[in-house]
């Protein structure tokens, strides 16, 4: 099953292509770039594809606005590390979607849009996403009352004709799956890393054999566990879902705290449900945010009725689900700014926020931290998404900005300055973001006054 | 990148060492094309044609534009030496890595890593490595100038050699995004390979497909029953035939066979297979000097092998295929006015080349076997570890897992050296495919019948038209045909010398890995424990004494006078040294009598005293039920002990027929500890089924 070209091309401009240990680091482009980089093209009736083309060198000096075009040249060189690396997924039963294939999660695109991963990479039955999901998130250290509850809530998912989404890490995660997988449904882990090496873990391996299994990761299927990427991964668990349920989380601190605060103040796709139990400092603060109270003794129908109604309610962010910046790679090209490619109420507002985004890019060349911070504005303006997304709050760090340092640190350790270089964010707010990601969330740590993200064993 | 003529037309002067030399109608648009135009290229040109000129340029004139390093893919590096002496010429460093110059990897690998080479060649095998890929391709995999694929047929599932391999290409090409520029190679590929290929390549590719005929070759076929009647054709017709050339078997023993029979004629014959090991360039060398008449090769002398005088191509036996032929004589007359390429067709050839066929791929319930327990390893396991579970040979365990492995998705796959089961079921194409290539290769093997049976001057038209080639009519053969006539004497010459064939019989100086529990023994056998070198009269039912034997174990229950006669005449020959001063035997549960009372006899003969000192200590299965080597071992662990006492000099040690050598080796252990001199094995037979190649008998 070879890729799409476009998906193919995506690959080689934004992937890491790890095929060995010594795999070469390239000089990939970040989200943001990639994502201005995509705009442009379908503002000049191109698509991604159209760079390993016969016209690729005339293609790559009208971007050079935006991308040296050594840069890209060096990136689209990669061909052949690119056949190794999908020979090898492939080996493994791993392929890779786009966001323009016909595979990828409609509901991640329409909720996410621009945020939704450019790439997704996946084992087994893409069947698991037709029926309502249950997200079910918390600790990995978790006690026995705890793993219980998440294996029943599996199970009762199963039992109300749902699936289990999760985050594929040990504890809560771990427990929600097998208690779908072992009453006879399906579970969904969407994983930060190692996909890999997961594929062929027994339990997985085995669902994966019998179609109980779909395994999903926004990173390159060798990539080690970085904290940033577990944390980035929150919404797209919530965002395959129709009810979130928080078994546990820390107070203030952790994964699962920073991704139900996320859904509660951010991304709103899903009702959150908590698990209360009285003693929870984390889960009495979420109730307070606006989560609910997890039903006790509730039964499979109820259950079944809570999942089917949201998932009613859905159309209202359904009709944004078509392709916003990507080109959808096989479906023939409509002239640029066609209304197919947006929903008929953002349409006009979109457009006009991408031809503002060009214009803008045209004047100064961005770096790449300007690109992200202007991101935010942008999203604001589009009428369909004003109300989903609300400013970033107070006590939430600004999520972009968190991301992109995120994004910068994933490729080595920085100084401060080169921080401040590379976002375009002056220096006392951004120390005031690493101290807090350091200190509240565990994400990164400072050594010699160099910035990096911490690591940890892989949970799989 | 733009194409400059001038450029590329020195290179090829350089390369080639002709000051004069012009391009080959094909080679310069495919090398244009290939920079400027169509990055999928696929050239069909008979061996000879100079594709390596067009991807050597190529590489280079893209290393000059600063581009990336160029790999090349080809089965048969070995024979490659005087192509990568001329891209050298032309000022690429050129970096081989295969099967025959493993001494040289790491240096090789560390100058890949530096980024020191502009082309690397490397085997289908070394890019399927895991190690290889993410050790050493893994550093220089982002900036690829060109793929070039050689052997492009066998990316093809119609392809007529099929080389499991081919399939990880298949995929890796099928993922290339269109920017990377790949050029595929083959000198025969019928029109369904053709489009195979083409599919694989991309639909844009760009096929180039010239003519197959050879003039100068005289082509015939000779039918001559017995293998004496052929060894006695051989040497009559070698000595009248001018200039070297090659002689093709279907085995490796076959071919050292005949090489030894041509020699005891006086001819100067040498054995070239796969088991010849490092002498091979020197062999190779050796042909292309003139300095020996004629090598006596198994396929392992393939393509690549170019020497423009080879006088003539024989096939001792019938070629698998019509294609494997073609390519085999083709290689004679390249660059001579005339030559012969002769098929023998024999008795044996229908057995071994259906054999070929049956043991290509493992059996439904092998796969079966090999899955189910590989199910219940959560850490995986290794062919070893599997191998004590498994009563299965070596040889057809390692297939089957690699096989296997090759499918995408992979019902297996391997993780470092451990194999593990993944979430893939094997798919219905894998049978299929199975079934498809088997199916192939019986109607091939039918049509190198039909090619056996033709007249005079019927054979290259029937070749041209089985290879789809683009030729129009043509001429007849510009030499007479070869006396068929053998002589009797010679025939009864050669029936002897299949007669005498003494084996000789390495002794192991290991342990099987993973040791012997009952024994406790693992690890380096001590040289002062270990049996010393062996003797075998006959492979187990070859030609010459084979069939005796068997008859003799089996339907007499006793070794006639005329084998034990014959027996005594190799230790004759032989002459141990230092010489034994007694006999012992081999005990047997199950036929106490044949072994012990052949024995007797052949001490007797010698003058030497026998004494059975090694008995049963258990009962145990026969070895010839054990399939693999270290269940073969496991089952003779603790199986013999020693009774009486032991001479202290050198010995004999009688067995009926010698299969895996671990019967050997544990008698020989125990009469050594038990204060023996040297132990010298030697046997009736050897079945030689141990798991060293034995299926890959080329």
């Amino acid at each position: 099953m070879a890729v799409s070209p476009n998906t193919s091309a995506t690959l080689l401009l934004t992937a890491p292509l790890l095929v060995g240990r010594r795999s070469p680091a390239a000089p990939t482009l970040k989200p943001a770039e990639y994502r201005q980089l995509a705009i442009r093209l379908r503002g000049i009736s191109a698509s991604p594809a159209d760079l390993l083309g016969a016209g690729s060198g005339a293609l790559l000096l009208e971007l050079a606005a935006l991308v040296e075009p050594d840069r890209m040249e060096a990136l689209l060189a990669r061909g052949f590390q690119l056949a190794q690396a999908l020979e090898a997924w492939e080996t493994r039963g791993i392929w890779v979607l786009g966001r323009g294939d016909a595979g990828y999660p409609k509901l991640l695109k329409a909720r996410l849009r621009d945020d939704a991963p450019p790439l997704l990479y996946g084992a087994g039955s893409l069947s698991l996403l037709e029926p309502p999901a249950l997200a079910v998130v918390g600790s990995r250290n978790l006690d026995e009352a705890g793993l219980r509850f998440a294996y029943d809530a599996g199970a009762l998912a199963v039992a109300a004709g749902a699936v289990v989404v999760s985050g594929g890490a040990r504890g809560a995660d771990a427990a929600a799956m097998t208690g779908a997988m072992e009453s006879g449904g399906g579970a969904v882990g969407l994983l930060a890393d190692s996909l890999a090496r997961a594929v062929l873990e027994p339990v997985l391996r085995d669902a994966l054999a019998v179609s109980r299994a779909l395994l999903l990761s926004p990173y390159d299927p060798g990539a080690g566990f970085l904290v940033g990427h577990a944390m980035a991964r929150n919404k797209l668990i919530y965002g395959l879902a129709q009810a979130g349920l928080v078994v546990s989380t820390d107070f203030e601190k952790g994964g699962t705290w920073s991704g139900a605060v996320e859904q509660l103040d951010r991304y709103r796709f899903v009702p959150l449900y908590v698990r209360r139990d009285g003693r929870s400092r984390g889960a009495e603060a979420l109730l307070a945010r606006g989560a609910k109270v997890w039903p006790e003794g509730q039964s499979a129908d109820e259950l079944g009725a809570l999942l089917r109604r949201t998932e009613k309610e859905r159309p209202t962010v359904e009709p944004v689900a078509t392709e916003s910046v990507d080109a959808v790679s096989e479906a023939p090209r409509q002239t640029s700014g066609a209304p197919s490619l947006f929903d008929a109420v953002g349409a006009e507002q979109a457009n006009e926020a991408v031809a503002e985004e060009a214009a803008a890019e045209t004047a100064s060349p961005p770096s790449t931290g300007e690109v992200e911070l202007a991101m935010e504005p942008v999203v604001v303006q589009e009428g369909a998404q004003k109300e989903a997304l609300p400013p970033v709050s107070a006590k939430s760090p600004n999520t972009a900005l968190r991301d992109l340092v995120l994004e910068l640190l994933a490729d080595g350790p920085l100084e401060i300055e080169a921080l401040v270089l590379r976002t375009g964010c002056k220096k006392t707010p951004l120390q005031t973001l690493l101290r807090a990601m350091k200190s509240d969330e565990g994400l990164v740590t400072v050594s010699k006054e160099r910035w990096s993200l911490r690591r940890e064993l892989p949970l799989l | 990148m733009s194409y400059n003529p001038t450029r590329a037309l020195e290179l090829l002067r350089i390369g080639s060492g002709r000051p004069d030399a012009t391009f080959h109608p094909g080679q310069e648009e495919a090398i244009r094309e290939l920079l400027e135009g169509n990055p999928r290229q696929l050239v069909i040109q008979k061996t000879g044609w100079g594709k390596s000129f067009v991807y050597f340029i190529a590489a280079r004139l893209l290393r000059e534009a600063g581009l990336g390093p160029t790999i090349i893919i080809s089965p048969l590096l070995a024979l490659m030496r005087n192509q990568i002496a001329a891209a050298k010429r032309m000022g690429l460093r050129a970096i081989t890595i295969n099967s025959s110059n493993v001494e040289e990897w790491q240096s090789a690998e560390q100058a890949v890593r530096a980024g020191q080479a502009d082309v690397l060649l490397i085997s289908p095998e070394r890019l399927a490595n895991q190690r290889f890929r993410q050790e050493v391709l893994a550093p220089i995999s982002s900036r690829i100038g060109m793929l070039v694929i050689d052997e492009a047929h066998c990316i093809s599932d119609w392809g007529h050699d099929f080389r499991p391999h081919y399939r990880l290409i298949q995929r890796v090409i099928a993922n290339l995004p269109a920017n990377v520029r790949v050029l595929a190679t083959t000198a025969t590929a019928n029109n369904r390979v053709l489009t195979d290929v083409s599919e694989i390549l991309g639909r844009d590719v760009a096929v180039r497909r010239g003519p197959l005929h050879r003039e100068s070759l005289t082509l015939q076929s000779i039918r001559l029953g017995g293998a004496a009647e052929r060894l006695a054709w051989l040497a009559s017709t070698l000595q009248r035939l001018e200039g070297s050339g090659i002689v093709y078997a279907l085995t490796k023993r076959d071919a050292s066979t005949v090489a030894a029979w041509l020699r005891t004629n006086g001819l100067s014959a040498e054995c070239y297979t796969g088991a010849t090991g490092e002498s091979r360039p020197l062999l190779e060398q050796k042909l292309l000097n003139n300095e020996v008449k004629v090598l006596v090769a198994t396929s392992a002398l393939g393509m690549g092998f170019d020497k423009p005088d080879l006088a003539f191509v024989i096939h001792y036996q019938t070629p698998g295929s019509v294609i494997a032929c073609y390519q085999q004589v083709g290689r004679a007359g390249r660059g001579i006015k005339a030559a012969y390429g002769v098929l023998l067709t024999g008795e044996e050839d229908t057995e071994i080349n259906s054999w070929f066929i049956d043991n290509a791929f493992p059996t439904q319930e092998e796969v079966a076997t090999v899955l189910r327990l590989l199910a219940t390893k959560p850490t995986g396991a290794s062919v070893d570890e599997l191998q004590t579970e498994l009563n299965m040979r070596r040889s057809r365990l390692v297939k089957a897992l690699e096989l296997l492995g090759l499918e995408a998705p992979a019902p297996v796959l391997k993780d470092g050296t451990k194999w593990k089961r993944t979430a893939a079921p094997v798919p219905a194409s894998f049978w299929e495919r199975v079934e498809r290539l088997t199916a192939l290769r019986r109607s091939e093997l039918a049509q190198m019948k039909a090619y056996g049976a033709l007249s005079f001057g019927e054979h290259m038209p029937f070749l041209l038209k089985a290879l789809d080639a683009i030729d129009g009519a043509v001429a007849p053969p510009a030499l007479p045909p070869l006396s068929a006539a053998v002589d009797p004497v010679l025939v009864r010459g050669a029936s002897a010398f299949l007669r005498r064939t003494d084996i000789s019989l390495k002794p192991r100086a290991k342990w099987p890995n993973l040791g012997l529990p009952k024994s406790g023994l693992r690890g380096m056998i001590p040289s002062q424990l270990r049996v010393s070198d062996g003797r075998a009269l006959a492979y187990w039912g070859d030609a010459g004494w084979g069939d005796d034997v068997r008859i003799g174990k089996y339907t007499d229950k006793r070794f006639s006078d005329e084998l034990v006669d014959a027996l005594v005449a190799v230790a004759r020959r032989w002459q141990p040294q230092p010489q034994p001063t007694w006999v012992t035997c081999v005990p047997s549960h199950r036929n106490p009598k044949l072994v012990y009372d052949a024995a007797a006899r052949v001490a007797s003969r010698l003058g030497l005293p026998f004494h059975p000192v090694l008995h049963i200590g258990e009962e145990r299965p026969e070895q010839k039920t054990m399939s693999n080597g270290i269940q073969q071992a496991r089952n003779v662990d603790a199986a013999f002990r020693i009774a009486g006492q032991v001479p202290t000099g050198p010995v004999l040690l009688v067995d009926d027929v010698i299969d895996s050598r671990w019967t050997t080796t544990m008698c020989g252990w125990l009469l050594r500890r038990a204060g023996s001199g040297e132990v010298f094995p030697l046997a009736f037979a050897t079945a030689s089924g141990e798991d060293a190649g034995n299926d890959e008998d080329v």
